[in-house]
């Protein structure tokens, strides 16, 4: 089972039956490994060097380096939502139509910066995943909207609950850099789909089981 | 790309400037009153003092929308109103939250400096929450790498987060581009202070 995930790329030391990490996470083996899959690994990578690697430097650095790469994989994810609703014909508003093109720049720049990072500190950078975006879901603009919102607030969540892991004063800065525009996207987003902009004091801190489960369903 | 900012950011750092804030910061450091319990006594001060300089900028964002709300900036439209009476809302958590967080880690909470704000209109109010959103949002992503503990970085991610959202809620309100960046500049202490000195009476 571990093979998966070496092919992937992913440098993970894998001392840890995947068994036992299944149910570290509270989730059957299987839908684990369902989910492990979609995300090319990079959970196995966070899970088990949370949780399994011996201190060090260079465990801190590979902790560092899974969670980039769960990120590049959800940035891959919105740049590749937001290119299809810029790059084509969906009769938006102006305004929609000038969101989903600031948004794509923004999260290609995202996809650039970390596909530049991970092997400047000595990892391998994940494959783009496919993906599966429904036309219905550029159907109209409520439900772009709405799918960005979805979208945004969990990468907002994803990269909060990910940040008190990080080790490396650099990736912390970039990792904040980040986040603070994934918010200011949902913010957009929200405001200009008609809801509250900033509808809580405090912004969730998510799991990875969390991120999955809200992104899972545009994995094809 | 900002390795500088963290070293920066030094305890000596935050004391240094956080007394300029108005006296309070003492407090900030002197601390050192740890409690038993096994969180507190291993939180470390310098996450207590940037706890502390948080709390300033939060007193400062509550009471600026807190004046807003109440009709100091005069009357507000529709939107705008519920723009202040929202964060306003949120700012006054944060501050709620950091002035039981700090206790609770072991540290003593700055008191409330004296504020003063210009005469404002609602255009240049919702301008001044542009300058005060981004500063904050700037202020919590600068001090995110210095902070050690878990729960405070975790209190610190929640709150920066939300700060984000208002700068683009200000920005949207004031009909500019909501996110203009692809990354958003993290601050030095020095430079969040240059920013929100003004309104310190």
């Amino acid at each position: 089972m571990t093979e998966i995930f070496i092919h992937k790329g992913i440098e993970v030391e894998t001392d840890v039956p995947v068994t036992s990490l299944a149910e570290e996470l509270g989730t059957t083996r299987d839908l684990f490994l369902k989910r492990a899959a979609i995300f090319g690994g990079s959970v196995l990578a966070v899970t088990s060097l949370g949780m399994a690697l011996p201190s060090g430097a260079k465990a801190s650095k590979k902790t560092d380096i899974a969670i980039l790469n769960f990120a590049l994989t959800l940035e891959y994810l919105e740049s590749t939502f937001y290119a299809i609703a810029a790059g084509e014909k969906h009769g938006f508003s102006p305004r929609v139509d000038r969101l989903a093109r600031v948004i794509r720049d923004h999260e290609i720049a995202h996809v650039k910066a970390l596909e530049s990072t991970i092997p400047s500190l000595g990892g391998k950078a994940v494959k783009k995943p496919k993906f599966n975006f429904s036309p219905s879901l550029y159907a109209n603009e409520t439900t772009f909207l709405q799918t960005a919102m979805a979208l945004e607030d969990t990468g907002v969540g994803a990269y909060n609950g990910a940040g008190p892991a990080l080790t490396l004063n650099p990736v912390k800065q970039a990792a904040a850099s980040i986040v603070a525009v994934e918010a200011m996207h949902a913010s957009w987003v929200r405001g200009v789909a008609g809801t509250a902009p900033a509808p809580d004091s405090f912004d969730k801190l998510l799991t990875t089981d969390e991120v999955l489960a809200a992104a899972g369903p545009f994995f094809a | 790309m900002h390795q500088n900012l963290a070293a920066a950011q030094t305890r000596r750092g935050f004391i240094g400037k956080a007394a300029l804030l108005g006296g309070g910061a003492l407090a900030a450091t002197g601390a050192g009153v740890f409690t038993d319990s096994a969180q507190a006594a291993s939180t470390p001060k310098s996450d207590i003092a940037v706890l502390n300089f948080a709390l300033t900028l939060e007193y400062l964002e509550a009471e600026f929308y807190d004046r807003a709300r109440s009709g100091a900036f005069g009357n507000l439209n529709e939107g705008v109103q519920r723009f202040a009476e929202v964060v306003y809302s949120h700012e006054q958590t944060h501050v709620d939250t950091l002035l039981a967080t700090i206790p609770a880690l072991g540290g003593t909470p700055v008191k409330k400096p004296a504020l003063k704000f210009p005469k404002l209109t609602q255009k240049t109010f919702v301008r001044t929450a542009i300058v005060l959103e981004q500063t904050g949002v700037g202020a919590y992503g600068g001090a995110f790498p210095s902070l050690k503990s878990k729960a405070v970085k975790e209190a610190a991610l929640a709150i920066h987060s939300v700060e984000a959202r208002h700068a683009a809620y200000a920005r949207l309100v004031a009909g500019t581009l909501p996110a203009n960046v692809a990354f958003f500049s993290p601050l030095t202490s020095e430079q969040v202070l240059k920013r929100a000195a003004p309104f310190f009476a």
